[in-house]
């Protein structure tokens, strides 16, 4: 016999308390000089025996009662000699596998069974097996493990209408976690003595990462732990299934898109099977109508092929906003992998406004260089629309009286001298999320700098992201007789989301940017709280050339350079100036914005402007594969640092996620499984059998395989309701002698 | 008219340390109470006459008889002198229960013994005591002056309970001593043997004594009334004792109360002995009532 609940045995000393009881009234008892022993005697003599009987018959009474009830909390399974009992109820935790690669056809036959519609019935038996009382914790593991019934029931009906319900789909399987999560939900059923983990999957190789070896050894541990201790078994359903192409990416080319510019679609299909595919034919939808279509010739086994499809789309500037494409092939029955949905933001342009230093407007200033960079188009023909940037330019004394609200970026251009109302104006716009690009130049390493370090830096507190140390000239490092040797931008693999287009080695890289006077800005500042400051890139030399700073809501970059001719020759290196001055004005503004394209699991983030907090927005999501939104939510819009932001959390589905701001503008959401279940390869036998040494687990094929060996199995069965009825047996009893004894001296 | 004894408790008159004034406080406040006096009625009175055989007193000689019928014939009084009575006192051990009135058993015998030598010797009645416990302690000879009373109820003062009660042997032991008939007052517990007591009442009822028995009790023994573990140590027999849980006893010590109650009141009525049961918060002009209910019974 074994004890769930040992700690509770401890309870058994509590048969001590009516002896304890006993002794201390008769230790507290009184002395009286008797008389009349003549008739007390008498009485002694012919009731003692009785009366000690019945003590003692009393006290084993009230002493069984709390040793009784200490065994029954302790949750006594008794080991030995359960086949006279009959079949025992068990606990049981069922998790079946709901990924995406469970809808895979063994075979690929058209109205073949999925594994998934396996695994169903292997699970709607399993359940329907098992012995009457029987407990079970269904959940369906996917993303994340989630449970068919509110809590574990013995309810089995009601179980295997929800295995029914169930469907496969939901993104990609984290065993590790679903396992987890099945101890725990075992560790709360203490109802039966026979607890059964069951794992009901397709073996998906994928599934069982590397990397997740250590989890599983605790997981064995935790199982090891409890007591009894549970028997996991990892069910086996489903046949290989080796073919699968998957729709890996979907990009447009450009990137960002603007309305009135022609946006190309781009698809990556990924072939994960055993042979070669051809004319695969992919349909693109674009707000849920088929506008075009992408073929590819030959998709070699294990390979991807990229293709763009035949169609270019052109919003009108009408049409600014959110839209959603999916690119939609039909080699297999894996839907969740065949269709990739992607969100596009439309732009109608980004507003900039370049602050010229030294009051001039326009005339071959950085001013002009900075907008002829972020509106190449229109540096050509004023009448072209194409750009991506809007550009104001104004100088500097017009900053304190010009609004800053309609615009994303805004751009120093050398400029030194700023009023303390302009600086103002400034922190309030960055901290509210727009993005100020700083390009200090001759006018600022002169009059301006102490102007730099001081209201603009104020001491790591103000948006200069670093203290100017001094200025470098590049004739301090001559080496060789006075001749100026000048930095330019070390070349490196960038992290930073604006630099990353110049890791690709079509694109010409940074390091043709030279100086030969640059700022000396800190390496390393201090930053104030909430504030990141980090170095984008650094010249040759160490010094940084472009760094940033987070400010509030929004983001500080500065270069260590002018964007003018000069110190250096930036502006007239056009294949990498224009690239770096669109990239460093547009990711500021547009990564202020949250992604919309999303994986499951990862939440979906809005923001709203300051008047939206406190006000309720409606999302609608529509299952991968339908149009019809399935449920709706109603998301409050919460204040953040002064920014409203809604949030969603549970995206565990894949499919189009809607958003339904207060204006009745739409913003999508899409969410994709990860793609990393797309490759269906299973485990093979013996690392089948490896997993289940390391994880301490059986391994079966089929629900009455399970059910047969259960049926042999010896296990233990819980005995605590019978200390339980013996607890309540004796306290009856000592209420009815108690009873008659009162009655009997009254 | 309302005496202040009336409104004393025996209880209350355990302060009253001094006997004489106790007895003179319970008597004249009884008797006053009553609508006869006690004092009238009793007296010597002729009750007839009988023929004079050889051996009688000379003095009783009716000599006008004689000078009429030329017969001797001699005059027989009710009782040459008045009563003559003897307490018994019962100091044995038993008899030192205090309950939860604070007034022992003993205590109240010697008030009670107290009271009723006053009122007999108000009378003009002779009065004797007997202190005993398991042997006769002390004997004092009926007296009927008035200074007699200061010896009694020394004597009363100065017993101490100890030793077990042996009734029937000390009755036994005594009838030798009480030759003359007359009135017994016995004042006990009454604890022990029943029969032997019975036989021994036989004895004395056998020597022509009327007896009076006031059976002195604390109601502690009439309903033994403990509830918690108790611990019965002996007042008779030193070292004597019993842990018991009292209230798993009471309804068999309350048999065996009944039953030895029973066969004691059946026993004296069997020997036309008056048994007064009485308990230590009883008034003592109640047994002072019975007695006259006795006395004038007899007469």
């Amino acid at each position: 016999m074994t004890f769930l609940n040992i700690a509770m045995l401890g309870g058994i000393f509590a048969f001590n308390i009516p002896v304890i009881i006993h002794l201390f009234n008769r230790s507290r008892f009184k002395v009286v000089k008797w008389g009349a022993m003549h008739l007390l005697e008498p009485a002694i003599r012919k009731n003692m025996r009785r009366i000690r009987l019945e003590q003692v018959l009393l006290m084993m009474l009230r002493a069984m009662i709390p040793v009784a009830l200490a065994l029954a909390m302790a949750a006594p399974v008794l080991t030995a000699g359960t086949p006279l009992i009959g079949s025992a109820p068990s606990s049981t935790v069922l998790l079946m596998d709901t990924s995406f690669s469970m809808q895979a056809v063994p075979g690929g036959a058209a109205g073949g069974r999925s594994n998934f519609e396996r695994a169903q019935d292997e699970s709607i038996e399993l359940v329907r097996g098992l012995p009457s009382g029987s407990q079970v914790g269904a959940l369906e593991i996917a993303e994340r493990a989630n449970p068919l019934t509110d809590r574990p029931t013995t309810d089995r009906r009601r179980v295997e209408h929800r295995l029914e319900q169930a469907q496969a789909g939901a993104g990609a399987v984290d065993m590790a976690a679903a396992l987890e999560k099945s101890v725990e939900t075992i560790a709360s059923m203490r109802h039966h003595a026979k607890r059964d983990i069951v794992l009901v999957t397709d073996m998906q190789r994928t599934s069982w990462p590397e990397q997740q070896r250590d989890r599983l050894m605790r997981i064995r541990q935790k199982l090891a732990e409890l007591q009894p201790r549970p028997t996991l078994t990892l069910m086996h359903v489903g046949e290989p299934v080796e073919e699968n192409v998957a729709v890996t990416e979907v990009r447009t080319v450009p990137r960002h898109i603007v309305a009135g510019r022609e946006v190309r679609i781009e698809a990556t299909v990924h072939n994960f099977g055993n042979r070669a595919h051809r004319n695969v034919r992919a349909d693109v939808y674009v707000n849920g109508s088929v506008r075009g279509r992408i073929s590819y010739d030959m998709i070699e086994p294990g390979g991807s092929a990229t293709s763009s499809a035949d169609l270019t789309l052109r919003f009108d500037p009408d049409e600014a906003g959110s839209h959603y494409i999916e690119v939609r092939i039909d080699t297999d029955p894996i839907e969740a992998d065949n269709r990739l949905l992607h969100q596009l933001e439309v732009l109608d342009h980004i507003p900039v406004l370049v602050v010229a230093g030294g009051g001039r407007q326009s005339g071959g200033g950085a001013g002009d260089d900075v907008v002829d960079a972020l509106q190449p188009y229109a540096a050509v023909d004023p009448a072209d629309t194409r750009d991506l940037f809007k550009v104001t330019l104004i100088n500097e004394r017009e900053l304190g009286e010009h609004e800053l609200t309609p615009y994303a970026v805004v751009v120093l251009a050398d400029a030194a001298r700023l009023s303390q109302a302009a600086i103002e104006r400034l922190e309030t716009f960055v901290n509210d999320g727009g993005g100020l690009l700083i390009f200090p130049g001759e006018r600022v390493a002169g009059e301006g700098r102490h102007w730099y370090e001081g209201p603009l830096y104020r001491s790591g507190r103000g948006l200069l992201p670093a203290p100017i140390l001094g200025i470098g000239d590049a004739g301090g490092e001559a080496q060789d007789g006075g001749q100026r040797r000048p930095v330019h931008v070390a070349r490196q693999s960038f992290d930073h989301e604006a630099l990353r287009l110049f890791n690709d080695p079509q694109q010409e890289d940074l390091s043709g940017l030279r100086f030969v006077r640059w700022f000396r800005y800190h390496p390393q500042p201090p930053s104030a709280a909430g504030q990141r400051v980090s170095v984008m890139a650094r010249f040759s030399n160490g010094d940084p050339f472009l760094m940033e700073k987070t400010y509030g809501a929004g983001r500080v970059i500065a270069a260590a350079g002018p964007a003018e001719v000069g110190w250096g020759y930036m502006p007239l290196r056009a294949h990498v100036f224009v690239p770096l001055m669109q990239q460093l004005a547009k990711v500021p503004a547009l990564e202020a914005q949250p992604q919309r394209n999303l994986r499951v699991g990862e939440p979906i983030v809005e923001l709203f402007e300051r008047e939206w907090i406190g006000e309720s927005v409606d999302l609608a999501f529509a299952p991968l594969g339908q149009t019809e939104p399935a449920d709706r939510y109603s998301l409050p819009v919460r204040d953040r640092r002064g920014r409203g932001v809604a949030e969603f959390s549970a995206t565990w589905k894949p499919g189009l996620y809607t958003l339904t701001r207060p204006d009745g503008t739409e913003a999508h959401f899409t969410v994709n499984v990860s793609r990393t279940q797309s490759d269906l390869e299973q485990l093979d036998q013996r690392q089948v059998a490896e997993l289940a040494e390391m994880l301490d687990a059986r391994v079966v094929r089929s629900a009455r395989t399970f059910l047969d060996e259960a049926e042999q199995q010896r296990h233990g069965r819980d005995i605590w309701p019978w200390f339980l009825m013996a607890a309540i047996v004796f306290l009856i009893a000592e209420m009815l002698l108690q009873q008659l004894l009162t009655r009997r001296r009254s | 008219m309302t005496q202040v004894t009336d409104f004393l408790s025996p209880k209350d008159l355990t302060q009253i340390s001094n006997l004489q004034v106790l007895a003179r406080l319970v008597v004249e406040g009884f008797c006053s109470g009553l609508h006869r006096s006690p004092h009238k009625g009793f007296s010597v009175e002729f009750k007839q006459h009988r023929p004079y055989v050889p051996g009688d007193d000379l003095r009783y000689l009716d000599w006008k008889v004689y000078g009429k019928t030329d017969r001797f014939y001699i005059r027989e009084y009710e009782e040459e002198t008045n009563l003559r009575a003897t307490i018994l006192l019962d100091c044995s051990g038993s008899m030192g229960y205090t309950g939860r009135n604070g007034v022992s058993k003993h205590h109240y015998a010697t008030r009670l013994a107290a009271c009723l030598s006053y009122l007999m010797l108000q009378q003009s009645d002779s009065i004797g005591m007997v202190r005993f416990d398991s042997r006769v302690r002390r004997y004092i000879p009926p007296r009927s002056r008035a200074g007699h009373l200061r010896i009694l109820i020394d004597e009363m003062q100065q017993s101490q309970t100890a030793g077990e009660t042996e009734l029937g042997t000390v009755l036994h032991e005594l009838a030798p001593r009480l030759n003359r008939r007359g009135l017994i007052v016995l004042i006990s517990d009454c604890f022990g043997d029943v029969p032997a007591l019975l036989a021994a009442l036989a004895h004395l009822r056998h020597a022509r004594h009327e007896i009076i028995i006031f059976q002195v009790w604390d109601p502690d023994e009439l309903t033994f009334p403990f509830r918690q573990w108790m611990r019965f140590d002996s007042l008779e027999v030193p070292g004597f004792h019993h842990l018991v849980d009292p209230a798993t006893l009471r309804k068999a010590y309350m048999e065996n109360l009944e039953r030895y109650r029973d066969e004691l009141t059946k026993g004296c009525r069997r020997h036309r002995v008056d048994l007064v049961p009485m308990t230590t918060d009883q008034s003592y002009a109640e047994a002072l009532a019975h007695y006259l209910s006795l006395r004038r019974r007899r007469s």
